[in-house]
């Protein structure tokens, strides 16, 4: 049984402080936990850990990706606004990345979500995750097809075959080594060209506002979303929201929503209830902080300090 | 706090009720807060919450709006009592404002204060003490803080929302957006409000 500690009862108990690697906003974190799974697999190292409150953490390269507690706010909150933002039938899914299986389990909530392809680079992380983590995505349900291959060579597979989605989840690490490259012209060109005409891809990272400019935790990348914005390169539209996710710290969570045709996903089309995500918190996830709408919006002018 | 209420011009008397003089030199000297203390709306009075109540009570009620720092008062103290002093502290259209924070853990979700006091915090002493009509909640997000949601508790004593804004304002983060967005609270709350602390 996890349990919370009152102040009395924590003496005894030998402090494990694990220190998160992470420092592109310099804001890290420190979790009292103990280790229970670490391997190096052909592309990053992969570690479980065992925490009080916040049960099994999955560990990518010295990053945290997720707790059993609170993984369920993220992958609602990346799969439901796409897919209930548009009314939508026989939707045909691609997740970039999701090893972790939270993506395809939300996704496969939906009857008419009716086909699901998962690409990840990294067996081992499916692997860990569905022996440490148990997030029940479900590999054996008959609409998915699980890969092991780069996401953007698959994208590009695709495009070449004619292959289209209507909705791309790029669920990949922030700034760990097998997404480095990730953010480039050739990825935007290949998540346009296998994106449907009415389809909407979803991508996310960490947003931090720090003395008048805003940031990626991914950056510097080659590619910027904010370069995306404001051309039309790859995508008629991009639409931002944000939630909290409690261990991803140094920021707001943000979510970029490209599409070719530019339409709003701001509004639920259908009721569904989820644990964290419902019509009035996907309504509420897109007002924007006043620093939020000037970057996107000229028109907006902060008022100084 | 004192930074932001003095933004609004129809807000034209302040209480600051700080026991600790060392932490108002600190705002002073590193935090660029000095100007707000000499506004001439602004009174500072070195006194805890306890006693700073008291005082109220008996020499300048009623307050509009009563902000609840985050440690006022320890989890110890809150009794039916406190909750009466501050109702009788408030205008009957006021409001007093308390925060905490989310633990959002694998088998219970709680309010931190829950989690550090086995006595009855502020927010479950207002909704025994009958003393407030409403208790309205919602959440806002800190860019540095970790491990949880950071949720708002007003008290009011007429049954009164604050969930729509009456102004016409924009900060550099708040909004009139933000504002309504605020109080669209993720499913699980449903749960921590009412003291239930299992997750669905």
């Amino acid at each position: 049984m996890l349990s919370f500690e009152s102040p009395s009862s924590s003496e005894g108990h030998a402090r494990e402080w694990w220190h998160e690697q992470t420092f592109a906003s310099g804001v890290s974190q420190a979790l009292d936990m103990r280790r229970i799974f670490a391997a190096r697999s052909e592309f990053q190292e992969i570690e479980v850990y065992e925490h009080r409150v916040y049960g099994r953490v999955l560990v990518l390269d010295g990053t945290v990706q997720l707790s059993q507690a609170d993984e369920f706010v993220y992958h609602e909150m990346a799969t439901h606004i796409p897919l209930l933002g548009r009314t939508r039938q026989n939707v045909k899914v691609l997740i970039i990345g999701g090893g972790d299986g939270g993506i395809l389990r939300e996704v496969l909530r939906h009857a008419w979500v009716t086909s699901v392809v998962m690409v990840e680079i990294d067996p081992l992380v499916v692997e860990v995750s569905n022996t440490y983590i148990r997030i029940q995505g479900d590999y054996g349900d008959r609409r998915v097809k699980l890969l092991f291959a780069d996401g953007i060579a698959y994208m590009e597979e695709a495009a070449r075959t004619g292959q289209k989605f209507d909705l791309i989840v790029v669920d990949a690490t922030d700034s760990t080594s097998p997404s480095k490259t990730l953010w480039s012209a050739r990825f935007y060109e290949s998540l346009s060209a296998c994106l449907t005409d009415q389809g909407v891809c979803v991508d996310s990272d960490i947003m931090t506002w720090a003395n008048g400019t805003a940031r990626l935790s991914r950056e510097p990348c080659e590619v910027s979303v904010f370069d995306v914005a404001r051309s039309s390169r790859y995508f008629a539209g991009v639409e931002s929201y944000f939630t909290r996710v409690p261990l991803y710290p140094g920021g707001y969570f943000a979510f970029f929503l490209y599409t070719k045709d530019g339409s709003s996903h701001a509004f639920a089309t259908q009721n569904y209830r989820g644990r964290y995500y419902n019509s009035a918190v996907h309504r509420a996830a897109f007002a924007l902080p006043t620093w939020w709408q000037a970057l996107v919006d000229p028109t907006i002018h902060l008022s100084e300090e | 706090m004192l930074h932001e209420v003095l933004r609004h011009p129809f807000v034209t008397e302040v209480v600051l009720c700080e026991p600790d003089t060392a932490l108002i030199e600190v705002g002073t000297k590193y935090l660029g807060f000095s100007a707000d203390l000499g506004d001439p709306r602004v009174l500072h009075r070195q006194l805890a919450s306890e006693p700073a109540l008291e005082y109220s009570r008996k020499h300048d009620v009623p307050f509009d709006l009563i902000v609840a720092s985050p440690i006022m008062p320890s989890p110890a103290l809150v009794s039916s009592g406190f909750c009466h002093n501050l109702a009788a502290c408030l205008a009957h259209d006021g409001v007093c404002i308390d925060s905490d924070r989310v633990v959002l853990g694998l088998e219970e979700v709680r309010w931190y204060r829950d989690t550090q006091s086995s006595g009855s915090t502020l927010l479950r002493a207002i909704q025994a003490s009958g003393d407030f009509a409403r208790v309205e909640a919602y959440q806002t997000t800190s860019q540095v803080s970790a491990g949880g949601y950071i949720g708002f508790f007003l008290y009011s004593r007429t049954a009164c929302s604050y969930a729509e804004p009456a102004y016409d304002f924009s900060g550099r983060c708040y909004n009139a957006h933000l504002h309504r967005a605020a109080f669209a609270l993720p499913s699980f709350w449903v749960g921590l409000m009412s003291g239930g602390m299992h997750p669905c």
